[in-house]
């Protein structure tokens, strides 16, 4: 199923519905060391693929970046997603239109600026009505030529580290307790406009059915969270709010989200 | 400060959440269902005996289509019916007839129960959110097992854990379940609206 293709567009197969491209940005000139590099995904109208917690159904995105030895690529970058409710109230979390996942990489310093094989193996699953997996070997040399402006795009924006708001948590898991209902409160500094939280991943935990209700400057997020390993306590699950202002413009930030009252 | 915070916190009350999501979980009693089976025949789950696998199916799904191809359901059906396992296969897919779930089951040479369940109803009831989604119920009733039906979302690993195989296991041994809930991986099930 897998297709490999120098710098370009590759689409898996004709019924994937999503085109996948290597991309970078912030590739300094001469012998920078730093850049980052992504892989641009290009949805057909009306599809979509998924964020790192899919959310109640669909499978995350997978990007794998291999480098030649001493070239460090860190932690895949996950611009803020959408959601998607489908019928029977399930809801998914991903992308529509396109998006960038990217990651940072550094070059070693014995690096002399000659062109360096980079690849990225690729893997998603896209929706509308029906579902299809598609995968792809993506190939190319580093450093790419780069491409701000599909970094700029607002669906690629990386949600920012600190949000302008408070937070405090009631409710939540007790000691012991191996679900319960968590409510988040987030008092803002400004009115922020409609708020939607997207809860992250984790093996170990499940969460269902959140909402999220915004009066003035007080956002409340409830949510049900359940462990379901049987190993050690979660006690935050990495997560994403974003406002999104009268204007439709929309800004993320990340949310460690507790799961216990910050009292116990 | 204070004070006004806590007055604008005590003015959100939210609606109580409405139970849609949650379905059944480990530990509830599994809640009774009648649907038709492919022979018009009506099966009621609280009148089959013995341990019972539910498998929530939409053939058009592409992770259903992998563990079809590989035989995953069918084999697992086969052999735990020979220990008294009842595998029911349920189909929620809004858009799908008889005629459509009759050639799935031939297309594979099903021999499991397939129930037919366009309407969402029973798949409400248990929460199902992706196909595959499985739930086992105990003998006695209850539920042991909720989840996905292996460790293995992408279809690579080359010896993936069974998690459906590997509870039923500790059932039919009379043992607690180790591993009695993970997270579904699949498409989502495709309800009416």
């Amino acid at each position: 199923m897998g297709l490999v293709l120098l710098a370009g567009w590759v689409r898996a197969a004709e019924e994937s519905h999503v085109r996948a491209r290597l991309v970078a940005d912030q590739v300094g000139p001469g012998l920078s060391r730093t850049g980052v590099v992504g892989v641009h995904f290009v949805m057909e109208t009306g599809w979509h693929i998924y964020w790192k917690n899919p959310g109640d159904a669909g499978l995350a995105t997978a990007v794998d970046f291999a480098m030649p030895d001493g070239f460090e690529v860190g932690e895949l970058r996950w611009p803020a997603p959408i959601a998607f409710t489908q019928p029977g109230d399930l809801v998914a979390y991903g992308y529509e239109g396109s998006v960038v996942l990217s990651a940072e990489v550094t070059a070693p310093v014995t690096w002399s600026g000659e062109p360096r094989t980079l690849t990225a193996s690729v893997s998603w699953l896209a929706c509308k009505e029906v579902c299809v997996l598609g995968s792809a070997e993506l190939k190319s040399e580093w450093p790419l030529a780069p491409s701000p402006d599909v970094f700029d795009d607002s669906g690629s924006r990386l949600p920012g580290p600190n949000g302008p708001f408070e937070l405090s948590v009631t409710g939540g898991l007790g000691p012991g307790d191996r679900r319960g209902r968590v409510s988040l409160w987030l008092e803002w500094n400004e009115p922020p406009g409609e708020v939607q939280f997207f809860p992250g991943a984790d093996n170990g935990l499940k969460i269902t059915d959140a909402r999220t209700q915004t009066r003035g400057r007080l956002t409340r997020i409830d949510f049900s969270a359940s462990l379901i390993g049987g190993g050690e306590a979660v006690n935050h699950v990495p997560s994403v709010v974003t406002a999104t202002d009268a204007g439709g413009g929309r800004t993320g930030w990340l949310l460690n989200a507790p799961l216990r009252a910050m009292n116990q | 400060m204070k004070t006004m915070t806590r007055i604008a916190v005590a003015a959100i009350v939210l609606a109580a959440p409405m139970a849609v999501a949650g379905g059944a979980g480990v530990g509830d009693r599994a809640p009774d269902f009648t649907l038709s089976d492919l022979d018009g025949n009506d099966v009621t789950l609280s009148k089959i005996e013995g341990v019972r696998v539910l498998e929530w199916v939409n053939p058009d799904c592409p992770f259903v289509k992998r563990h079809y191809t590989a035989g995953t359901m069918k084999t697992l059906a086969a052999k735990y019916e020979q220990q008294g396992v009842t595998w029911l296969t349920i189909n929620s897919t809004h858009y799908m007839d008889e005629a459509a779930n009759e050639k799935f089951s031939k297309a594979n040479g099903l021999t499991q129960t397939i129930l037919m369940d366009p309407s969402g109803s029973v798949g409400h009831l248990y929460g199902a959110a992706t196909t595959p989604h499985m739930f086992i119920v105990d003998e006695a009733g209850m539920i042991v097992y909720v989840g996905a039906i292996d460790d293995d979302p992408r279809g690579t690993e080359a010896e993936p854990t069974n998690y459906v195989a590997k509870a039923l296991d500790e059932v039919l041994a009379g043992k607690p379940v180790t591993t009695a809930e993970t997270k579904p991986y699949g498409c989502s099930v495709k309800y009416a609206k």
